[in-house]
């Protein structure tokens, strides 16, 4: 039932439903009025911020390769730094739908190819220039030139062309119709530099909330408040510090011990120890974040559909849910759309652990009691190799039999990843599943891991991306999730809640679907309450 | 020539003078290799069956010393990790002594230049921290356990090469040998005759030492995310697995630990019996 | 031969070594797989951005080209910059050793004085009642991986009694008392793999020589047991020591990844491993000459004292 109220409380974010609608659902699922009323407003328990203070941060890895360049961020902390630092053009509300942040408003003509953002005013870099047009257009073609490394690229370089209109004004034109750009220009690599801005190698110029004060990759990070901000609640801290904390344990000690205030990424086996503490919050969110079994069809041995099937009914999800994420998360149905996302099919059955269907498909495959390498990192996740050491486990019980392999997470992104016919992925949430779809599963995808080419598939993305009407979308994403579902190559191990943790005395975070400590945000809104 | 006779002396006289102290660490390690050979017939369950959907589950029957982070049985896994790293372990050392003794015998009998050669050789690679040749090692030819033995071994022979050589340079300069040279011995004999029963003592308790070592390299490596591939697990990685368990008061990482810690003060306590033995074994004035 | 002359012997064979390294390194660090642009850009790459990021960082030279620009450079005094964060790799080196030697100046500070003591406690009365308290105890400590004692270490002394920091950032600006404070642990951790080693050998080391004979003839002509331990074996057991101290200093300068990684100290060790996971070769490089370096001069040290201490080494017949 929560979850069903969750995809209510979404579609009524979104618009789908009515308020009126929503209270009549929520009540037939028996909410009482209090918990409405809760459901209704997130931010029920507004306390006024106190100013000042000095906020630590644990986060995973602290390495030579961490980068305040938004082309070259490379870990989950370079996002959270970055956050700091830069603003993006469009926001992601808690709903994932797109909200102001340096754009305040934009439009489309009538088939969504051309866009106009109109731009704040009033916004200073942290070097005093204001902040205008011209470092919209150069802060876009910082990941799109031609010498550019930026993974974004594949995504922004459906902008075609960009002009500057006036001051506080820039027109995109797209190479097809996109109805979704808003949402895709939230992307944690779109930051918005100043003009011309090009060493990032110990300091930026950004309008974030923060401003270096001293930056050595793989040793220090510390930030500074921007006196000068232009939002009108935040930063409330005076400085921050970031410290990478490789080791899980070592983490959640120094939080215990009050060494850092706050940290990302909690193990899930702690999660409930911190929910259960009096001095610590748990910063949970469920997230369309999620963890996956890739099997290339492309070559043997998983191009055998009978023996992708084995594996599907031979991975025991909930036992996966349960032992390795503790149950913060939710199960997958074999394709990255989530339970609780508006656009996920749930007239789909969901595929459940049956060793004897995996005997069977094994056996059609020729492949019974066989040896298959299985390749795995904890680069793609630190349950990655617990999970697959359950999958080894439960599939033997079918009759297909895992040979795992650990990978160090210095080679495996270069050498196992696309390459070995069975390995596990990750991927963070996307707010919409054109993002997810067009990055991993469209036909000509760079990084269709999968190697999932469907014409028809295809043909559904880019009819969905100009279809304005929701009912009708998600008919096609939902035709799309079934035809994963029966034939694709991957298998979702578990969509996994965001875990952070902080303590008490730090406030003002909210948890956000679309990342860690509220979407990487929490250094506008945290405070610290003495 | 003074250790001549506790050499012959046969090894049913040891046996003889067995203290109970030596007793207790001989029967520990006795039922440890045991065990750590009859793993299959007397862990209670299979090391990666998975028991409970709770983490580190508390001592029970049916989990005699509780459940591990992923709900499988510690005790059978703990079993199965005495195996893996006793065995392993084994062979590094072995390995890595008998390259290394005989690299370091040699380089000190015959000095000149067979020795500066080896020496620099050896010397480059001790002066590169191991653990920086095992991860560019690992790194280059992925890490199974051939590799991961070879290169333990490697890394270890270059330390031992070292104590050896320094060893046996002592040795040589001693009237001893300068005597034996002087009567016409040949290298076999002065290696075999005046450096190894002398360089035994410190060499035993060096090969203890090292065992150790190994066994602890191991489990640095596992932290590193090198070393054993799962399900497969040394005690180092059960440690690691499981020290989060730490936080909740469960005792998962402190067997395998404790295990390790049996393994090293029986088997360095039972050499320094045995070098005792083989001190009383001289003959008190010549 | 003369003393000095045996000292500039073994300086030469310390370049040799050096160079030996180098060589080594760079043949090694050509093997790895994976290249750095791939490790840069993580499973964000596209063959374009490879492309474009090895041409940057002149990985499409030979390698024998790079290897002789690099030792020449490097005979400049520079070491070129990280191919991952393009910062000058002495600049990094320094800011990351001055960490480094501190936390393994104390370690030593603590760990060597208390080891032979140890050892040489333990060896007045071999297999007495002391001996095998230290033996059991020194034997204890070392054979807890050093992860778990930090781990232990932290849970009891800063998240049970929140006596003492679980992380030891140190800084340029960090005072006395908080520097004291941050060391205790990591200090204690890394003793503990130390002192087991050293104190071991110093006990065998010392007994071999007291049963050598003209030990033997000393006890027998009345000389007192303490001159005798002190002057007699330790002076002649001295070479197995420094040897093994020297190596032990090493280990403490290059190895100690695991520490500063669960204390978040900023040494040479993670540099290190930061640099071969991210394949960042110049930094590679640049940290194995430095670990070389830092050997081969603890090594002279030990054979000169050696030297001096054994004049049966010195005077070969």
């Amino acid at each position: 039932m929560p979850n069903k109220i969750k995809q209510y409380q979404n579609e009524l974010k979104n618009g789908v439903l009515p308020r009126r609608e929503f209270i009549k659902l929520a009540a037939a699922a028996g909410i009482s009025s209090t918990s409405l009323g809760l459901l209704l407003s997130s931010n029920a328990h507004a306390q006024t911020p106190k100013r000042g203070g000095r906020l630590t941060v644990g986060v995973e890895s602290s390495q030579q390769s961490n980068s305040i360049d938004p082309a070259r961020y490379y870990s989950d902390s370079d996002l959270l730094r970055g956050f700091a630092l830069y603003d993006t053009l469009v926001n992601r509300g808690p709903d994932l739908s797109p909200t102001p942040q340096l754009a305040v408003s934009w439009e489309s003509n009538a088939d969504a190819s051309k866009w106009v953002f109109k731009l704040r005013k009033g916004v200073q870099f942290h070097n005093g220039k204001e902040f205008g047009a011209e470092d919209v257009i150069y802060s876009l073609q910082h990941h799109l030139g031609e010498k550019s490394e930026s993974p974004a690229k594949a995504y922004l370089s459906q902008i075609k062309e960009m002009k500057k209109i006036d001051k506080h004004t820039v027109e995109f034109t797209l190479t097809s119709p996109n109805a979704e750009l808003p949402i895709i220009l939230s992307d944690t690599r779109v930051h918005m530099i100043a003009d011309g801005y090009t060493d990032f190698t110990t300091t930026t110029n950004g309008t974030g909330p923060f401003k270096v004060k001293e930056f050595k990759p793989g040793s220090t990070y510390i930030f500074e408040r921007n006196p000068n901000y232009w939002g009108s609640e935040g930063p409330y801290i005076d400085e921050i510090e970031y410290i990478g904390i490789a080791d899980p344990t070592a983490r959640v000690n120094a939080l215990l011990s009050g060494d850092i205030d706050l940290m990302m990424s909690l193990d899930p086996k702690a999660a409930h120890l911190i929910e259960r503490s009096q001095n610590f919050n748990l910063l949970r969110a469920e997230s369309g974040m999620h963890s996956g079994l890739v099997m290339m069809r492309d070559r043997e041995p998983t191009a055998n559909k009978n023996l992708r099937m084995a594996m599907k009914y031979g991975i025991d999800r909930e036992m996966i849910l349960k032992n390795v994420y503790k149950g913060y998360g939710h199960i997958g149905n074999d394709h990255p759309i989530s339970s609780f996302d508006p656009y996920y099919n749930s007239d789909i059955p969901q595929r459940a652990y049956d060793p004897d269907k995996a005997r069977f498909y094994i056996k059609k495959a020729g492949m019974e009691n066989k040896s298959m390498d299985l390749y795995s990192s904890a680069v793609t996740g630190v349950g990655s190799i617990p999970s697959c050491e359950i999958l080894q486990e439960t599939a033997k019980a079918g009759g297909v039999n895992l040979n795992l392999h650990k990978v160090s997470a210095d080679s495996y992104w270069s050498s196992v990843w696309m390459q070995k016919p069975m390995c596990t992925t990750t991927w963070p949430a996307r707010p919409i599943p054109d993002l997810m779809f067009s990055i991993a599963y469209k036909g000509d995808a760079k990084w269709n891991e999968t190697v999932w080419k469907n014409d028809r598939f295809d043909k559904l993305l880019l009819q969905a991306r100009s279809e304005t009407n929701f009912d009708k979308r998600k008919a096609m994403y939902g035709e799309m999730q079934n035809m994963l579902q029966q034939d694709g190559g991957i298998i979702i191990m578990a969509f996994l809640d965001t875990l952070d943790a902080a303590n008490k005395k730090v406030k003002g975070i909210t948890p956000h679907p679309s990342g860690p400590l509220g979407f990487n945000q929490f250094a506008t809104t945290a405070w610290i309450d003495s | 020539m003074r250790n001549i006779q506790s050499k012959s002396s046969p090894f049913r006289d040891l046996l003889q003078n067995l203290t109970p102290t030596a007793i207790i660490c001989l029967s520990i390690l006795i039922i440890l290799i045991v065990l750590a050979i009859a793993a299959p017939w007397v862990s209670p369950y299979q090391p990666t069956e998975i028991l409970t959907d709770e983490s580190y589950h508390l001592m029970s029957d049916s989990m005699l010393l509780g459940g591990d982070y992923l709900g499988r049985d510690i005790a059978s896994r703990l079993i199965y990790g005495l195996q893996i790293t006793l065995g392993v372990t084994f062979v590094v050392t072995v390995l890595a002594f008998f390259t290394g003794c005989l690299l370091g015998f040699l380089a000190a009998v015959l000095g000149g230049i067979f020795d500066t050669l080896l020496s620099r050789v050896i010397d480059a690679l001790i002066a590169l921290p191991a653990i920086m040749i095992a991860l560019i090692v690992i790194a280059s030819l992925g890490s199974s356990l051939p590799v991961l033995i070879v290169t333990l071994a490697l890394i270890d022979s270059t330390r031992v090469f070292r104590i050896a050589r320094a060893l046996a340079m002592n040795i040589v300069a001693s009237d001893y040998v300068e005597a034996a040279r002087v009567r016409g011995e040949g290298l076999k004999w002065i290696i075999w005759h005046e450096i190894l029963p002398n360089a035994l003592g410190p060499l035993a308790a060096e090969f203890g030492i090292r065992f150790t070592y190994t066994i602890l390299f191991m489990s640095a490596l596992g932290f590193l995310g090198l070393g054993m591939q799962p399900p497969h697990a040394d005690l180092g990685l059960l440690i690691r697995e499981n020290m989060q368990g730490l936080l909740f008061g469960s005792y998962a990482p402190l067997y395998p630990a404790l295990a390790i810690s049996l393994i090293t003060i029986t088997i360095n306590i039972f050499i320094d019996w045995y070098l005792q033995q083989l001190d009383s074994a001289l003959p008190s004035e010549f | 031969m003369d003393l000095p002359l045996i000292v500039i012997r073994r300086m030469a064979i310390g370049v040799v070594t050096v160079l030996v390294v180098s060589l080594l390194v760079f043949a090694g660090t050509e093997l790895l797989p994976g290249d750095v642009a791939q490790a840069i850009l993580g499973p964000g790459a596209t063959p374009e951005s490879i492309a474009n990021i090895r041409a940057r960082l002149g990985l499409d030279q030979a390698a024998h080209i790079r290897y002789m620009h690099w030792f020449g450079n490097l005979l400049h005094g520079d070491m070129g910059t990280s191919l991952v964060s393009g910062r000058e790799i002495s600049v990094l080196i320094a800011e990351r050793s001055s960490n480094t030697f501190l936390l393994a100046g104390v370690t030593a500070l603590v760990a060597v004085p208390l080891s032979v003591l140890l050892g040489l406690i333990a060896s007045t009365r071999p297999n007495g009642r002391i001996d095998k308290t230290i033996s059991a105890i020194t034997l204890t400590l070392i054979s807890i991986p050093d992860f778990l004692v930090a781990v232990i270490l932290v849970s009891i002394f800063s998240v049970q009694l929140g006596w003492l920091p679980a992380l030891s950032t140190i800084r340029p600006d960090s005072n006395f008392l908080e520097l004291a404070r941050m060391l205790v642990l990591p200090v204690t951790a890394l003793s503990f793999t130390v002192i087991a080693h050293m104190a071991r050998m110093t006990r065998t080391a010392v007994l071999n020589e007291l049963t050598s004979p003209a030990i033997e003839m000393a006890i027998l002509k009345g000389v007192p047991k303490s001159r005798l331990l002190l002057v007699h074996a330790l002076s002649n057991a001295i070479a197995p020591i420094v040897n093994v101290i020297a190596l032990n200093l090493a280990y403490l300068i290059s190895g100690v990844v695991v520490i500063e990684t669960l204390f978040n100290i900023n040494g040479l060790g993670k540099l290190m491993v930061d640099a071969v996971t991210t394949r960042d070769i110049p930094l590679v490089q640049g940290c194995a000459m430095l670990f070389c370096a830092v050997y081969v001069l603890l090594n002279l040290f030990a054979d000169t004292i050696s030297i001096v201490a054994n004049p049966r080494i010195r005077h070969p017949k």
